[in-house]
């Protein structure tokens, strides 16, 4: 058959007017055309367990992909206890896990350190406000020693230390919803979450798994097909085994 | 825990474990808290941890002793990351040496990543000068080190490994942060940090592996510093499978890595060789110069990104601008690719931010400040290097002025990168006549760059090792010093001010051009008392301080300012500009020769000169070495080193050339010299086929002015001479004979000298160079050609071969010219980038 028969009428519709969709089978069969690499889905999903710190799964998987173990990974063990502790609210052990770790982080990130300081405050106050009774000694000797000076220098520390020290002048049981904020343990999980975040960008690693961006990126493209007006069976994240 | 205020007695006690215990303590409590680091100081704190780092290791292992020693040198690093106040009571000569020991001794990872952090960080501070000089064994460590652990991670890809590595990487650029100290550590280092990068990008590609992207990138960004010319070349020759990974790094999601990426790309592709160097750039071959191009948008964005974060300008990483100034040095299309994106104003707005109104912090820059005002500004020259609309552009966002204000600040380590860069924009500035003459005589260039030569100057004005004839010719105040340092000494004197070195270097270079005899700023400087300074960098054993001090007085000398060529020659003497002819750098060399090109042209007195203080002999010999001379390879270098030097030696050869036909032009007895020295002549008329069309006309010019008919009234001191020279000639008559005497050897002469011409030409025809001219008749090149034309004409009309008719010969007569007065001065607008 010549060239010009393929295009002539009845040949094939679909290479005259380009064809604004796709079945799934046409779908399912463009993308399969696609070659991943093993290696960089084997990667892929080694980033993701790594930085959202499945340590057991990620050594296995390492094994079993026949893949070396990347430098986070030894890490996650130890990220994994700071965030424990975090959680727990025993900020000294978590401040002396992270320096262990990494002596640098809490000297070059003065508001991630303000923020685990202030944290520790707020146990101490928790602590005392707890009792009837409590010494709040300890709360003010803290907020002086460790937070009034860098509040001096930094009108932002100012205003969370000043708001933080508000916690002492109401009962725990009443408090205005800002404040209650600061008893809740979401807070700490937020602070974990910083102070992970942190270990894992001066360690190389994107603070994000890939895997998610991936998502985002196909997102966006779905997106962009729709505008186009493209009619195609969209991603339905359920559907991935 | 201890308590905090008894930990100093368990730090000097003798009991590991209570040492061990006080350094946790001691750890968790400063780090993060300023105030208690300043408190331990105070206290003394800096011994204790240096003598527990040092403690002697005598090969017993011993693990607790080991932990105190790290212990130690991570809360030592604590301290060097604080505020500049407390990290500078660290910089003390104990705590170098205590720390580049670790690196040079057998120590345990955590120790080693622990000295390196601390290290980088005092070096940040740029204290001081530079550490491998201090600690010449410093490299070698590092290489070996580097070698080590490289080795340890692509075995076993262990967090310890690839900590030690990273912080490895990140010393590299520090230990060595001035041009002339990176290339003594390049020849230890390239090799293991090229086999270090090339395994890391291998590594990604083929097992898609997570390699450490903080690791890659401060790997790829010492390599790029550490890259001599030369090696670069090697790399780049090693091809796509090198390269493609590198520019798939341009799309890296973390700047660092765009930012390594670019920076290894530019110094692999501005090292390929140049082409042509021209007016308007320099061309390389086109395939280099695409992918050139594709680095300019990856470094824009990442200037832009930087640029619109909030408190923008200040904190740019220095590395963009300092990669974009190498790029932008090539000219072309790279530059104006730039100057399209609007880099001129962004880099002015970033100097804005650093030093608004032109406000330095007094007496010092930051460093930090320091590293982005000095890329700034270097980009800024590299901008404006072939384009006079970028200089204009330059000059009105008002850099000047920063330029002024930067070379009135005090001298600091911190603030020499910023000096040299602001003399590389004065120097770049320069290359425009048009700004020559107008906005650089009000700006107030002259104090500060006198200054910037004056000051290092008075700490090493000494001359060095010079026959010991010199010493009496040169009138300078620096006779009165000890000149039989021995060489040694001397050696260890400048490398002790190297960086010092280096800014009378750039400002040398900046100086060059405004001596030019058409630069207004030519006699306020020479009235500031620059010679002296300009004499003493001439002797230094500095190779691009001697360059570009050489280079400066071959301007002073151009032109027709007698009074400045003999003030020069006052202060220099033929002795060292003889010595800077045979120097070990050819483009020394080349400058030198040309000062005598410069010097001897259109002028008789100094030709005179110049053959009675060095010998006429003497002169005609080292032309003839010139004129022969060819490159050698050197053994250890490759054959690209060889072809990058290849233009500097044509250059010798046109430089001496023109010696000859200055020579030529002077008076009939000069003439006389160049044809009694036959072997000369023979050079010039086989030098007649070279490739190289200035050399050619150099030659034909010599040939010209050889054949020239003096007019038999020019120089009645000619006729005199003439008499001395013929024996006949009754020399040191009777003063009554003396009228008539004149007339008869008057008009002898004119026979005698009709001879004499002849004979001249006779001489080149039977040298063969009537044949070379015949075939220059062809010559691709017009100005050859005709030149060609008034040769021929000369030597046919002397030797009586081919007469033409009266006619003809008024004709060609009227065009004829001197040969002196087109045969041009060596004046080049223009000098290397020593940075």
């Amino acid at each position: 058959m010549s060239a010009a028969a393929s295009i002539g009428p009845g040949a094939n519709n679909a290479s005259i007017t380009p064809k604004r969709g796709y079945s799934r089978e046409q779908w399912e069969s463009k993308l399969d055309s696609v070659k991943v690499s093993k290696a960089n889905l084997n990667a892929l999903v080694m980033n993701y367990l790594i930085i959202e710190g499945y340590q057991s799964a990620a050594l296995k998987f390492a094994q079993e992909a026949n893949i070396s173990s990347s430098v986070a990974l030894d890490s996650i063990d130890d990220r994994m206890q700071i965030r424990a502790a975090i959680h727990a609210g025993a900020i000294q052990e978590a401040i002396e896990r992270i320096n262990d770790l990494n002596p640098e982080l809490l000297d070059t990130n003065p508001e991630l350190h303000f923020s685990l300081l202030r944290l520790q405050l707020i146990e101490l106050i928790r602590k005392c406000t707890a009792s009837p009774n409590g010494d709040i000694q300890p709360v003010l000797s803290f907020a002086t020693t460790h937070l009034a000076s860098r509040a001096q220098k930094n009108p932002v520390f100012l205003t969370d230390l000043e708001r933080t020290m508000a916690l002492l002048c109401f009962p725990q049981d009443s408090l205005a919803p800002q404040l209650a904020e600061l008893m809740d343990p979401s807070l700490r999980r937020q602070v974990a979450a910083r102070v992970n975040e942190a270990i894992l960008e001066a360690q190389g690693v994107m603070r994000e798994a890939k895997m998610r961006g991936l998502v985002r990126l196909w997102g966006w493209a779905e997106n962009a097909l729709r505008q186009e007006k493209v009619d195609f069976p969209s991603l339905d994240l359920k559907n991935i085994a | 825990m201890i308590a905090e205020d008894d930990l100093l007695p368990y730090l000097r006690s003798d009991d590991r474990h209570g040492q061990l215990g006080a350094l946790r303590s001691l750890k968790n409590s400063v780090i993060g808290h300023s105030d208690q680091k300043a408190s331990y100081l105070d206290r003394g704190v800096l011994d204790d941890l240096l003598a527990i780092i040092g403690t002697p290791q005598d090969g017993v292992k011993d693990p607790i002793s080991d932990e105190c020693r790290i212990q130690a040198g991570v809360v030592l690093g604590s301290f060097a990351y604080s505020d500049p106040e407390i990290s500078s009571r660290l910089f003390t000569p104990a705590t170098l040496s205590t720390l580049v020991k670790v690196l040079t001794q057998y120590s345990p990872p955590a120790l080693l990543i622990a000295s390196l952090r601390t290290l980088t960080a005092l070096l940040t501070l740029r204290l001081t000068p530079s550490l491998v000089q201090q600690f010449p064994d410093l490299a070698k460590s590092l290489s070996e080190l580097i070698s080590h652990y490289s080795t340890a991670c692509f075995a076993n890809y262990a967090r310890q490994d690839v900590q030690v590595l990273t912080n490895l990487c990140t010393l590299v650029p520090l230990i060595s942060p001035s041009h002339s100290s990176t290339q003594s550590v390049s020849s230890e280092l390239t090799g293991p940090l090229f086999d270090l990068v090339y395994g890391s990008l291998k590594g990604s590609q083929a097992s898609g592996l997570v390699f450490d992207s903080k690791l890659k990138s401060t790997a790829i960004l010492a390599l790029a510093h550490v890259l001599t010319p030369t090696a670069a070349r090697e790399i780049a020759a090693a091809g796509p499978k090198f390269t493609n990974p590198l520019l798939a790094l341009l799309r890296a999601p973390d700047t660092a890595t765009r930012l390594s990426a670019a920076s290894l790309l530019t110094a692999l592709y501005t090292s390929g060789k140049p082409e042509i160097t021209s007016t308007s750039g320099v061309t390389r071959a086109p395939q280099i110069t695409t992918l050139a191009l594709t680095l300019v948008p990856t470094l824009m964005k990442l200037l832009d990104d930087t640029i619109a974060a909030p408190d923008h300008g200040r904190k740019c990483d220095p590395r963009i601008l300092h990669t974009l100034a190498i790029l932008c040095r090539e000219g072309g299309d790279v530059t104006d690719r730039c100057v399209e994106a609007g880099l001129i104003k962004k880099i002015v707005s970033i100097i804005v931010q650093v030093a608004p109104n032109n406000h330095f912090a007094p007496g010092r820059i930051f460093e930090t400040d320091g590293k982005l005002l000095s890329s700034s500004l270097l980009c800024l020259s590299a901008l404006g290097l072939y384009n006079e609309d970028y200089r204009k552009a330059i000059i009105e966002a008002g850099a000047l002025s920063v330029v002024v204000a930067v070379m009135n600040t005090a001298n600091t380590p911190a603030t020499r990168e910023v000096k040299i860069a602001a003399c590389h924009v004065l120097r770049t500035l320069s290359r425009s006549v048009r700004l020559l003459r107008t906005t650089m005589v009000e700006s107030g260039v002259v104090c500060g760059i006198v200054d910037l030569l004056g000051d290092a100057s008075a700490e090493e004005e000494r001359p060095l090792l010079e026959n010991v004839d010199n010493v009496g010719s040169e009138p300078e105040q620096m006779d009165d010093e000890p000149v039989h340092t021995t060489v040694t000494e001397v050696a260890a004197e400048e490398d002790e001010e190297e960086e010092d070195l280096e800014v009378r270097t750039a400002a040398m270079a900046a100086v060059c051009n405004l001596v030019l005899d058409f630069s207004p700023l030519r006699k306020p400087i020479l009235d500031k008392g620059i010679l002296p300074l300009v004499v003493s960098g001439a002797r230094s054993r500095y190779t691009p301080l001697r360059l570009n001090s050489t280079w400066a007085l071959k301007h002073m000398v151009f032109g027709d300012d007698m009074e400045t060529k003999a003030c020069v020659m006052s202060h220099l003497g033929f002795p060292l500009i003889i010595k800077l002819c045979d120097d070990k750098e050819i483009q020394v060399q080349e400058q030198a020769l040309d000062f005598l090109r410069n010097l001897t042209a259109r002028s008789e007195t100094y030709i005179d000169m110049l053959f009675d203080n060095v010998g006429v002999d003497e002169v005609f010999h080292l032309v003839d070495c010139k004129l022969s001379l060819r490159p050698v390879p050197p053994i250890d270098e490759s054959e690209q080193e060889l072809l990058s030097t290849q233009p500097y030696y044509t250059k010798v050869i046109i430089a001496a050339a023109y010696i000859v036909v200055h020579i030529a032009a002077g008076y009939d007895r000069h003439r006389e010299t160049v044809i009694a020295h036959e072997a000369v002549l023979r050079k010039i008329v086989q030098l007649m086929r070279h490739e190289n069309y200035e050399v050619r006309l150099a030659c034909v010019w010599t040939l010209i002015n050889l054949t020239w008919v003096e007019e038999p009234n020019r120089a009645p001191d000619d006729v005199a001479s003439a008499g001395q020279i013929h024996t006949v000639s009754p020399a040191g008559g009777q003063s009554s004979e003396q009228v008539q005497q004149e007339q008869s050897v008057s008009s002898f002469a004119e026979l005698y000298f009709a001879d004499i011409y002849r004979r001249r030409a006779m001489t080149l025809v039977r040298l063969g160079a009537r044949e070379q001219l015949e075939y220059l008749k062809q010559d691709p090149v017009l100005d050859v050609r005709e030149k060609t034309k008034t040769a021929i004409y000369q030597m046919d009309s002397l030797v009586g071969r081919s007469p033409l008719s009266a006619e003809d010969e008024q004709d060609i007569e009227a065009g004829l010219s001197r040969g002196v007065e087109d045969a041009g001065d060596a004046m080049q607008i223009d000098s290397e980038l020593h940075a």
